[in-house]
């Protein structure tokens, strides 16, 4: 892929994030794309994945992200940005707290012939949960 | 570059990697908050050794583009020193972590980091986390 088709393929997810449209986003994955997330676990195959941001847009229903950086060194690409969101639907099982969390995050991939084939992303699972209330945590 | 800082990291020296800092450098990391300038580095990094003094670093990749560098890797490490003014607990963490930096010519002109570092605070001891 060329640098342009990348960056539009990454502008493509930051709308589809910001429409909060798992199909939209799965179809942006390979068939067979692995990802490994924090709150996902490692998740195999675009349906998988579009059903973790389906479960992740049920508990955020207002989520938005903003790009802050989009690093791309061949086919691999370094997508760097904030994440804000409300927790209205309850998480994991949990009721709804309407917390807001603010979140920087990186997640890391890999593409090839216009799709995700990799991702692993990386942020303060732990402190996002504290935010919107899942966890509570006080010094020891 | 890096792998020079990666030996650095794990003989803790402190000097040799603020050398790779800009005068000015401003470093955005969720355990030393912002740090500027190359000798506060310095002091970040040595307060750093003092609590995890087994602390280890590896690479799992590198990215470039142009100036700008992500750096995939892990940092494992036992609060042997104490943080935050707690004393030491002796427990390991290990967690995943990006740095990205910003080139100016051979220096680094600008540092983020981003980690679990809540998930790092709760394995070390300094917090307690429970369901709510």
């Amino acid at each position: 892929m060329t640098r342009e088709e990348i960056v539009d393929l990454f502008a493509q997810r930051e709308a589809a994030m910001n429409h909060q449209d798992a199909d939209g986003l799965a179809a942006l994955y390979a068939e067979d794309a692995v990802v490994e997330s924090p709150l996902g676990g490692t998740h195999q195959g675009r349906a998988a994945i579009g059903a973790v941001f389906k479960a992740g847009f049920e508990a955020f229903n207002d989520v938005t992200i903003t790009t802050d950086d989009l690093i791309i060194d061949g086919d691999h690409v370094v997508h760097v940005f904030t994440m804000s969101g409300t927790d209205t639907g309850g998480l994991m099982g949990m009721e709804p707290s309407g917390r807001p969390a603010l979140v920087p995050m990186v997640w890391v991939g890999q593409v090839t012939d216009g799709l995700i084939v990799r991702e692993r992303r990386v942020y303060d699972f732990t402190g996002m949960l504290v935010q919107i209330g899942v966890l509570k945590a006080k010094p020891a | 570059m890096f792998a020079r800082r990666e030996r650095a990291h794990n003989e803790m020296d402190s000097a040799a990697l603020a050398a790779d800092y800009a005068e000015d450098v401003v470093i955005y990391s969720p355990l030393a908050g912002v740090v500027q300038g190359r000798e506060a580095a310095k002091r970040a990094f040595n307060i750093v050794f003092g609590a995890f003094a087994d602390m280890e670093r590896r690479t799992d990749s590198l990215f470039i583009d142009g100036d700008h560098v992500a750096e995939v890797l892990t940092i494992e490490g036992s609060n042997l020193g104490g943080l935050m003014g707690l004393p030491p607990s002796g427990k390991h963490f290990s967690v995943p972590a990006v740095f990205l930096y910003d080139l100016h010519g051979d220096k680094i002109a600008r540092e983020r980091r981003i980690f679990d570092f809540t998930g790092l605070l709760v394995q070390i001891g300094v917090l307690k986390a429970r369901p709510a």
